[in-house]
């Protein structure tokens, strides 16, 4: 079957998208209580992960997001992080399918059809973790299952590794 | 095997993009979906784990899910040349290998110039149908398929490629004029002019005594009767002729009505839309086309670079051969200083249509001299009609002044020496002209 191209949706979407989710971080980390000068870092951040999808700028953005949440959150889980786990992932995606095309591309929205389920479907998953997260108790755990579990991430990691 | 030797041969064999390789936003995130999980756990901070399991999650399956296969992009060309009018496309099949899932493929989209921009389509797609619609008549690159296929979230991918370009020649439009008769040319014995000379021709010359030699069906027998002195006399008919219409494009100059503009080159383009020679270009061919019907005889001087002319001839194929040359002229327009007409180019009894903008005296000789060798030359003035002054210079509207005084001196000197003179304004008032000038 023949597609007959039709103009598309311009690329700056997905831009603004990114921009979006940046400002939305921002917005979370400043409700957290982070300094203005941290602020204005992170936005510099979003800022180059907006206008270079390719750049490790969405990388940089997302460790420094984690590591601020986590240090104002501390060791539970907050609302904050909640909201932050989607909107980081949803970020990584897009910056890298921006990463791929020139800022003057046109996109058809059924290309994100996979993307969006495949999206959707990993975020089923961490909220899952996120709800035996909430569930288990507080406080120091059993070294052994600590040990376990660092041997388990180990093993995801060595996985995931490229093989080319 | 050593660097170097590595760097040739993948130099050779196209480099990594013809490969599926992973991009660096995979091994970003998985370092960073990694290094977030590991540090949490250490650290017993669970949302530094809960952020980076979805990178880490997203890296892995993209990894187990990668695409392979050579992907195949095939283009079926457009043919080559085309009217501004036609509706034609483009189709590319495309073969995208097993689990690519996204599609980055540069294709034509109306209402954007040349290739177009990147298109980002599910890598479902099989075929696609791309509109190629150009407005503007001339050469350019109408199609260059660049391309680029992923895998999920476009972690890995195979480009992106560079396409061929294939290039199109837009022929310029044709306006159909009312045409009227042109001065006939003596040699000729078959056309749609009617000569001075007797003929086979419709319109009654003259009614002269028989003579040996008349056909005896041309003797009109009323004439005749009535006559007192017996003699049989023959109804004698005009020879109808073809005639020679020469072409002669100016094309050292395009201006547009704005003169801050008249230095500025136009990016990406050789004429400007709307300027004299884009005017004096639809003109000619529209001159040429409808004499061509008549089947007169008609050619092309470029007065710029004289040796891409094109010699008189008649029927459907010169109107395609002059179309064709006059994006040839056009395309190399703009560098000579003066205009080149000699009497090898104009042929013995053609008219000569100059289409000039008339912006120096040497077009002026140049018309004056062809007269002078006994052509009968038209000159048709292609400047645009409202010239408008540059307002950043004070001394715009002195130029602009200027300008129109030193033109309208040079078509005075035209008609002082017998040139007819017209601004193209419409076909239907060319016509009219073509019809007073007649003998």
């Amino acid at each position: 079957m023949t597609l007959e191209l039709k103009p598309g949706r311009p690329a700056w979407w997905l831009r603004a998208a990114i921009a979006a989710i940046g400002a939305a971080v921002v917005g979370i980390l400043a409700l957290q209580g982070l300094g203005f000068g941290l602020m204005i870092v992170f936005a510099v951040l979003a800022a180059v992960a907006v206008a270079l999808p390719s750049s490790p700028g969405m990388t940089v953005f997302i460790g420094a997001t984690a590591l601020a949440t986590a240090f104002l959150d501390g060791s539970s889980v907050g609302v904050a992080a909640v909201l932050l786990i989607p909107l980081l992932h949803l970020g990584h995606v897009l910056a890298g399918i921006a990463g791929v095309i020139p800022i003057g591309a046109r996109l058809h929205l059924s290309a994100f059809r996979r993307p969006l389920r495949r999206y959707l479907l990993v975020q089923v998953s961490v909220l899952a973790l996120v709800a035996v997260a909430v569930l288990l108790p507080a406080g120091r755990i059993d070294p052994i299952v600590e040990v376990a579990g660092l041997l388990a991430a180990a093993g995801i990691g060595l996985l995931a590794l490229p093989r080319r | 095997m050593s660097n170097r030797a590595e760097r040739i041969r993948q130099a050779l064999i196209g480099g990594r993009n013809q490969t599926w390789h992973g991009t660096e936003t995979l091994r970003r995130g998985l370092f960073l979906g990694a290094a977030l999980v590991v540090t949490g756990v250490i650290m017993h901070y669970v949302d530094l784990v809960l952020i980076g399991a979805p990178l880490l999650i997203s890296g892995v399956l993209a990894t187990l899910a990668a695409p392979s296969g050579e992907p195949r992009v095939r283009v079926t060309p457009p043919p080559r040349t085309a009217e501004s009018t036609d509706a034609a496309s483009v189709v590319v099949e495309i073969e995208p290998g097993e689990n690519a899932e996204l599609l980055a493929i540069r294709l034509p989209t109306a209402g954007v110039g040349g290739p177009g921009p990147v298109h980002l389509l599910p890598a479902s797609v099989r075929r696609v149908a791309a509109p190629l619609r150009r407005s503007a008549w001339g050469e350019g690159v109408d199609v260059r398929v660049d391309h680029l296929l992923a895998g999920p979230d476009a972690m890995i991918v195979h480009g992106p490629m560079v396409g061929i370009d294939m290039s199109r020649t837009v022929l310029p439009p044709l306006d159909k004029l009312p045409v009227g008769p042109l001065p006939p040319r003596p040699a000729g014995l078959v056309g749609a002019h009617r000569s001075r000379r007797p003929g086979d021709g419709v319109e009654l010359r003259d009614i002269r005594p028989f003579q040996p030699g008349d056909r005896l069906r041309r003797i009109d027998w009323r004439v005749s009767l009535r006559s007192t002195n017996g003699e049989l006399y023959v109804r004698e008919r005009h020879a109808t002729a073809d005639a020679d219409i020469l072409l002669a494009l100016d094309t050292r100059a395009d201006v547009v009505p704005e003169l801050a503009e008249w230095s500025v080159s136009l990016p990406g383009a050789t004429v400007r839309p709307g300027g004299s020679l884009d005017t004096a270009v639809r003109a000619a061919v529209s001159l040429a086309a409808s004499y061509l019907r008549l089947g007169d005889r008609v050619g092309l001087v470029d007065l710029g670079r004289p040796q891409l002319g094109l010699r008189p001839g008649v029927g459907r194929r010169q109107l395609l051969r002059l179309r064709n040359q006059i994006v040839v002229c056009a395309s190399a327009a703009g560098w000579s200083p003066a205009p080149v007409l000699t009497e090898h180019q104009v042929p013995q009894g053609a008219v000569v249509v100059v289409l000039s903008p008339f912006l120096d005296d040497a077009i002026v000789q140049a018309a004056v001299h062809a007269v002078r060798r006994g052509s009968r030359v038209l000159a048709i003035n292609v400047l645009p009609e409202a010239l408008i002054a540059d307002r950043s210079d004070r001394w715009g509207e002195a130029v602009r002044r200027m300008l129109l005084l030193e033109h309208g001196a040079r078509l005075t000197a035209l008609r002082d020496r017998g040139i007819f003179v017209m601004s193209w304004t419409d076909g239907a008032s060319i016509a009219e002209l073509l019809r007073r000038i007649r003998r």
